[in-house]
């Protein structure tokens, strides 16, 4: 038997674990310590230690009436939950609970698809689906229609976008959480609702039509804990007649600031999909030794310095891949307006066009697709990117045994703020005792018209050490992006307060309003304590 | 073409785990069960010590799949989803840390579990080398790929097995 969570009674523990069991069957309750660990964080870089956060317990409810049992049931004895989807959200808490000893509610089970429209471009689906499920569905009938996947896929539809995750093909469906449309949600008082159209007591639009009428509450249940949610509405992508790939690159370092003038200007008018910014120069650090000396000189280099090597090479200082979705004429005539534009704006600006494809894919084209680009900017799921793990670093020398977790923070959409955010972190990386790509740090686009200036921290289950160093280094950037008004947009569970503690505007306001709502709806505080920096009355004081 | 020692390693994984179909009763093991027999052998193929775990549990008369590339997404979207929808049945494979990760936390959702697991660090990897270069999350492209900032095979490979949990 599990200890049960902090200021609950053993016999309070017992009492609701009884009645999981009656209300889910007693196989789908899990109690002891090899079934909890089931749910431990495999990225924790709090892994061992007395903090690591671990679940006392976990339910499974197979659909939303054993749910409301189980949410009443836990508002009867006290019992703090915590909802997960399939829980694969590694690097920022994966199926462990931020407050330990919460019983863990895994709606694996509650996995249908319960329908995808593809004329109107939409499905609606329960938490236990995955991005593999739902295009296993969409492929075996051969909808029309993209998914637009995190990369691995292997995470849930609804999760990942409750957690504001992200993807990789065109504009709006690269935000999940904002190309959803309607959700069903159980309350903590184990009451259902839902948002939108879905509101309606016949509703015919429940994935047209987001607002509904009145207050939008469905952001209240991404990165919150104002309820579980049941099913979600999303937008798909129509399958487009083709795809192009074209690369632009930038001879100067100062070359950044009107390319990414343009590249938004294309993003923002719909031409292009997620844009990919490099710097071919930053990887040729690795050959380089006059390169490494140059960045690793006291007071760093100029950028007339970092010019004349690039010359001296022939290597372009920054690069940016450009995606086109739509039919092969249209999207070739905007490859064509992208080299005007720029050619005419940046000298020395050169184009390289990139594969081409129409669709449906065959297999054997798939297959080739997979060699020489990254699936999942076709919206195809997959797990690639686990078969690049295996390398040791000079952070994490010792084993490849661990994993990571994200510091993630947003800037401004200029090339200015590139500049500026590699000169502030890279100090603050070097403060922190851990390197960073100081000059050549590109951010990623995955969010719609936002740039998110991520880095992965190592994660050892072997050495404590680099954990302790981690998460120490966490919350010395942060500060810093803060300082700057760079806060971030996801966070690993021990950093949440932090990073929620940055959004302080007129005396932490917004977080003030938060717990006003949590007060409210949650009195009992059984939902997911902590998360997105929201704690429930009792637990406010003091950290648990 | 792998060293005795390394055969050797290899070879005691693979007979650990396929001769008996029972989990060695040493340190390495995590936990113990009874018989477990084997659906399949999961092997990385760019790896010689994975192309001789393979030829071993073949002898065995265990079926093996290689990843494509170190790259588990065919395997499980063809083959393991489907037969862990239908039935837990335990694999065993010898692959980088990724892979292993995968099946253990997808089998987690099965309700499996690893129920042995062994790192092996063989000689060629002790001078691993690797300048700082970008963020994982920027190398998964081809031009990082080109610059080699891909896929490593500078890593221990790890024996594993996943089985169904027994109920407590």
């Amino acid at each position: 038997m599990p200890a049960p969570p902090a200021g609950v009674s053993a016999a309070d523990f017992s009492a609701a674990l009884r009645k999981f069991e009656a209300a889910v069957g007693e196989q789908w309750v899990f109690k002891s310590d090899e079934d909890a660990a089931l749910y431990r964080d495999a990225y924790s870089p709090e892994r061992d230690e007395p903090t690591e956060r671990l679940a006392s317990a976990a339910v499974a409810p197979i659909n939303v009436e054993q749910l409301q049992q189980v949410v009443r049931i836990a508002n009867e004895h006290k019992i703090p939950l915590y909802p997960i989807s399939t829980g694969k959200n590694l690097g920022y808490g994966g199926s462990a609970p931020i407050l330990s000893g919460s019983v863990v509610v895994d709606l694996k089970r509650m996995n249908r698809i319960l329908s995808v429209d593809a004329g109107r471009c939409q499905a609606v689906v329960e938490p236990g689906v995955s991005y593999f499920d739902l295009y296993r569905y969409i492929q075996e009938r051969n909808l029309e229609v993209w998914i637009d996947t995190p990369d691995p896929g292997w995470g849930s539809v609804v999760g990942n976008a409750l957690d504001h995750g992200v993807g990789y093909t065109y504009g709006q469906y690269r935000d999940h959480f904002g190309s959803h449309c309607g959700m069903e949600v159980v309350l903590p008082n184990g009451e259902l609702m839902r948002t939108g159209m879905a509101a309606l007591a016949n509703d015919a639009s429940w994935a047209d039509y987001k607002y509904g009428y009145g207050p939008y509450v469905a952001g209240l249940f991404g990165q919150a804990n104002f309820g579980i949610v049941t099913k979600m509405g999303f937008w798909l992508l129509p399958r487009p007649e083709a795809y192009r790939r074209g690369t632009v690159s930038v001879p100067k370092r100062r070359d950044i600031v009107k390319l990414v003038e343009h590249v938004n200007y294309l993003e923002n008018l719909g031409l292009i999909g997620m844009p990919g910014f490099r710097s071919p120069l930053g990887f040729a650090q690795a050959r380089e030794p006059e390169l490494r000396a140059l960045v690793t000189k006291p007071g760093g280099p100029s950028d007339e310095e970092l010019d004349r090597f690039a010359e001296s090479k022939g290597l372009p200082s920054w690069s940016v891949e450009l995606q086109f979705y739509g039919p092969e004429k249209t999207i070739a005539g905007s490859w064509d307006y992208v080299q005007q534009r720029i050619g005419s704006s940046i000298p020395g600006a050169r184009f390289e066009e990139g594969a081409v494809y129409r669709f449906p894919l065959t297999a054997e084209q798939q297959a080739q697709v997979q060699r020489v680009h990254r699936l999942v900017d076709i919206g195809v799921p997959n797990m690639s990117i686990f078969a690049i793990a295996g390398g040791r670093t000079p952070q994490n020398p010792d084993s490849a045994d661990g994993g990571q977790f994200y510091f993630a923070p947003m800037i401004p959409r200029t090339g200015e703020a590139i500049l500026e955010a590699n000169r502030v972190l890279g100090q603050a990386y070097r403060d922190a005792g851990l390197p960073y790509n100081q000059y050549f740090s590109a951010p990623a686009c995955w969010h719609y018209r936002a740039f998110i200036m991520i880095t992965s921290l190592p994660v050892s289950r072997l050495d404590p050490e680099i954990n302790r160093r981690s998460r120490a280094a966490f919350q010395q950037i942060a500060k810093v992006a803060a300082e700057h008004g760079w806060g971030e947009y996801r966070s690993p569970p021990f950093g949440v307060d932090l990073v929620a503690g940055a959004y302080s505007f007129n005396d932490h306001a917004l977080r003030r309003f938060c717990e006003t709502l949590k007060d409210a709806v949650d009195p009992n505080g059984i939902i997911a304590a902590g998360r997105g920096g929201i704690w429930p009355k009792h637990l406010r004081g003091s950290r648990a | 073409m792998p060293n005795r020692r390394e055969f050797l390693q290899t070879g005691a994984v693979v007979s650990a785990i396929a001769l008996n179909g029972v989990l060695p009763a040493n340190g390495a093991a995590i936990g113990a069960q009874p018989r477990v027999p084997l659906r399949w052998a999961l092997y990385d193929d760019r790896y010689a010590e994975g192309r001789s775990f393979a030829a071993a549990a073949g002898a065995q008369g265990i079926a093996t799949r290689a990843l494509d590339g170190g790259d588990i997404t065919r395997f499980w979207y063809d083959e393991l989803d489907v037969l862990w929808r239908r039935e837990p049945a335990a694999i065993a494979g010898l692959t980088q840390f990724g892979p292993m990760l995968v099946i253990e936390q997808l089998a987690a959702e099965a309700r499996m579990h690893l129920t042995l697991r062994g790192e092996h660090r063989f000689a060629r990897l002790a001078t691993a080398v690797q300048a700082p270069g970008p963020s994982i999350i920027h190398y998964y492209t081809p031009l990082a790929v080109a610059h080699g900032h891909g896929a490593s095979l500078d890593g221990p490979l790890y024996s594993w097995v996943v089985a169904p949990r027994e109920r407590g």
